[in-house]
């Protein structure tokens, strides 16, 4: 008796490559595509159209305070003078890259502490997983807060900060996925094939526990910048006057602005929300693409 | 058969015990499944040795324990002449070259993240045999062997059937070129059509590159159209060794028996004759065994000295060992 293989058109006998699937596969997700275009916007509109002319973000112009959107501010001006537009933009650079750098940092360390206590268990496990519940229990301002103070406020310091605290959803979702797949027999056939642990955790267990992990990635970047936003806004953040959506948020937390001037606080609220949609998207797409049981 | 062939894997008084604890942090041993208490046999170099019994009785165990995927509580583990039942993890690796394992569920014993091109390559990988460059023949090569076709080696296990994700798994195990390897339940998920083609591809590979294979099973006729020898296990202990045909025509143990006697016959004739002795009770708990014979609390023919006394495996004539009082040496 012979088995046969049902064909199908989109069928790759050979050749196609599983980065290629993915691509096709990611490809074919509207919304992530949408996010990724949206992204790629926000992320060149900050990085490129502050390039020239960057002073009027800065400079006090005491002739044009508060002024509603026209044609010489497309976002009107602050109550100081300065071009919302470009502060706008401004401010997406810094919170951009805390949220994404940030979330790398804290990634990398859940999924090493995740996956070492998840893998190999027992004593491992009880150390990494009461020292992540501890790290848990603080409250997450006031220890980003102590740690801002003693390395000082800058940039950096408030993405190693909120690094530093962030990682744990990471390591107990990336555990808990881990204690599920270390017991299939998959594995346990790597381990009578005599497969190195590290090669078995690193690239066999760990792109089957991806898709949470990606996920809960794109929720941290939301919670970087959100968190970011409170440093600043406590004078622990980025320093003013560098604009970041935090701080433009923060700055106009009074009634008389979010009643008469909604032109400085809602673009940048928008920013974010837009921001944090975007990423979710294209993880979405992501998670879908990297696994291969999904359809073309 | 052969009796004058090698010895290549030599078990004897193997035991398995997993803890059963108590406690979050300070673990206090409460009890411990036996789920493996004292097993002894011998495969011979390119036999089949069917190892059967019900569900629970220790088999899978006694397969997982011999490569060494367990931890072993007590007894020793020859390999053509090599304790293995004591070395390290590493010390391990280049055993685990001449001994594999083919898995149950087909479904669940491939990383569905993977190519299969990744999945036969990453042991020869691990184990640097090839290069990268070679890989490619060298997976050509075994997949041809289990009678898959080498242009599907870009897909992925859920693209396959149940059969052929099967003969993935034992082209994986062919990889290393091992001499030894532990079918553990290979068939048991798959449909009856298919479960004859990959019985027979085991058999083929047998013949063309001279494995020697642990066959474990509940099914019993197919240990009977594969095995040489084959040894009945219940509750942690094996009860009955003999050569296929001994077992099937002069069955000593009483397990064996009724084991034997609750196979259907095809014939619908002989079938209404066939006289099923019922087996009375469930199988103990390997947490609360009986003291003596674990099979007296359901014997039929149990004595008083049977629940105290622990029967062990003797010889009888021609290669036939039984654990029963109730045997006497003829």
């Amino acid at each position: 008796m012979k088995e046969h293989v049902v064909l199908h058109k989109n069928d790759f006998v050979t050749g196609d490559s599983f980065l290629r699937k993915a691509l096709i596969r990611f490809s074919r997700h509207r919304l992530a595509v949408f996010g990724l275009i949206m992204l790629l916007c926000i992320i060149a509109g900050s990085v490129f159209y502050p390039m020239k002319n960057q002073n009027i973000a800065f400079d006090l112009n005491f002739l044009a305070i508060s002024q509603k959107p026209n044609a010489g501010h497309w976002l009107g001006t602050d109550e100081l003078g300065r071009d919302v537009f470009m502060r706008l933009l401004l401010g997406g650079r810094v919170s951009l890259s805390v949220g994404f750098v940030s979330v790398i940092f804290s990634t990398c360390i859940g999924i090493l502490l995740g996956g070492i206590a998840g893998y190999f268990g027992g004593k491992t496990d009880m150390i990494i997983m009461r020292f992540t519940d501890t790290v848990m229990c603080f409250p997450f301002l006031i220890i980003a807060m102590i740690l801002v103070v003693i390395l000082g406020p800058s940039l950096w310091n408030s993405m190693l900060a909120i690094a530093m605290l962030n990682w744990t959803s990471t390591a107990r979702i990336t555990r808990g996925e881990i204690l599920y797949l270390r017991e299939r027999q998959f594995i346990e056939a790597d381990r009578c094939l005599g497969i190195r642990d590290s090669k078995i955790l690193f690239s066999h267990i760990l792109p089957n526990a991806l898709s949470p992990i990606i996920v809960n990635a794109t929720f941290n970047i939301a919670n970087a910048i959100m968190t970011e936003a409170s440093l600043s806004f406590l004078g622990l953040g980025v320093p003013l006057p560098t604009p970041s959506w935090g701080n433009i948020l923060q700055d106009s937390s009074s009634l008389y602005k979010l009643q008469t001037m909604p032109w400085i606080w809602i673009p940048a609220g928008l920013m974010i929300a837009l921001t944090v949609l975007s990423i979710n998207f294209i993880g979405d797409g992501l998670r879908d693409a990297l696994d291969p049981k999904m359809n073309l | 058969m052969r009796n004058d062939m090698r010895t290549l894997v030599e078990i004897d008084n193997l035991h398995v015990h997993f803890p059963v604890t108590q406690g979050i942090i300070f673990k206090k041993k409460i009890n411990e499944v036996k789920a493996v208490d004292g097993v002894s046999f011998s495969i011979r170099q390119g036999e089949t040795m069917g190892l059967v019994g019900e569900s629970g009785c220790g088999k899978t165990t006694t397969g997982r324990a011999i490569l060494r995927l367990l931890d072993i509580t007590d007894g020793t583990i020859t390999f053509d002449g090599t304790d293995i039942s004591k070395l390290s993890k590493k010390e391990m690796l280049p055993m685990r070259l001449r001994m594999q394992m083919i898995f149950q569920d087909p479904y669940a014993s491939l990383n569905p993240r993977q190519s299969v091109i990744d999945i036969i390559s990453d042991p020869l990988l691990a184990h640097r045999l090839i290069d990268r460059s070679e890989r490619k023949d060298r997976v050509s090569d075994l997949m041809s062997m289990v009678g898959l076709d080498p242009r599907f080696m870009n897909r992925f296990p859920h693209e396959f059937s149940g059969g052929q994700r099967q003969r993935i798994g034992i082209a994986r195990s062919l990889a290393l070129n091992p001499e030894f390897i532990v079918c553990d339940e290979p068939i048991a998920a798959l449909d009856v059509s298919i479960q004859a083609q990959i019985i027979n591809l085991l058999q083929d590979l047998q013949e063309k590159i001279g494995l020697t294979y642990l066959f474990i099973a509940h099914d019993l006729s197919v240990v009977r159209h594969i095995s040489d020898r084959i040894a009945v296990m219940y509750l942690g202990v094996i009860v009955e060794i003999a050569k296929k045909s001994a077992l099937f025509s002069n069955p000593l143990h009483p397990y064996t028996k009724i084991l034997l006697s609750a196979v259907p016959k095809p014939d619908p004739k002989t079938e209404r004759q066939r006289k099923r002795i019922m087996l009375k009770g469930e199988i103990p708990s390997p947490l609360h065994k009986p003291k003596g014979c674990p099979f007296s609390t359901r014997c039929p023919y149990a004595l008083p000295r049977c629940k105290d006394e622990l029967p062990l495996l003797r010889t009888f004539d021609d290669d036939h060992q039984v654990a029963c009082h109730l045997i006497k040496e003829s």
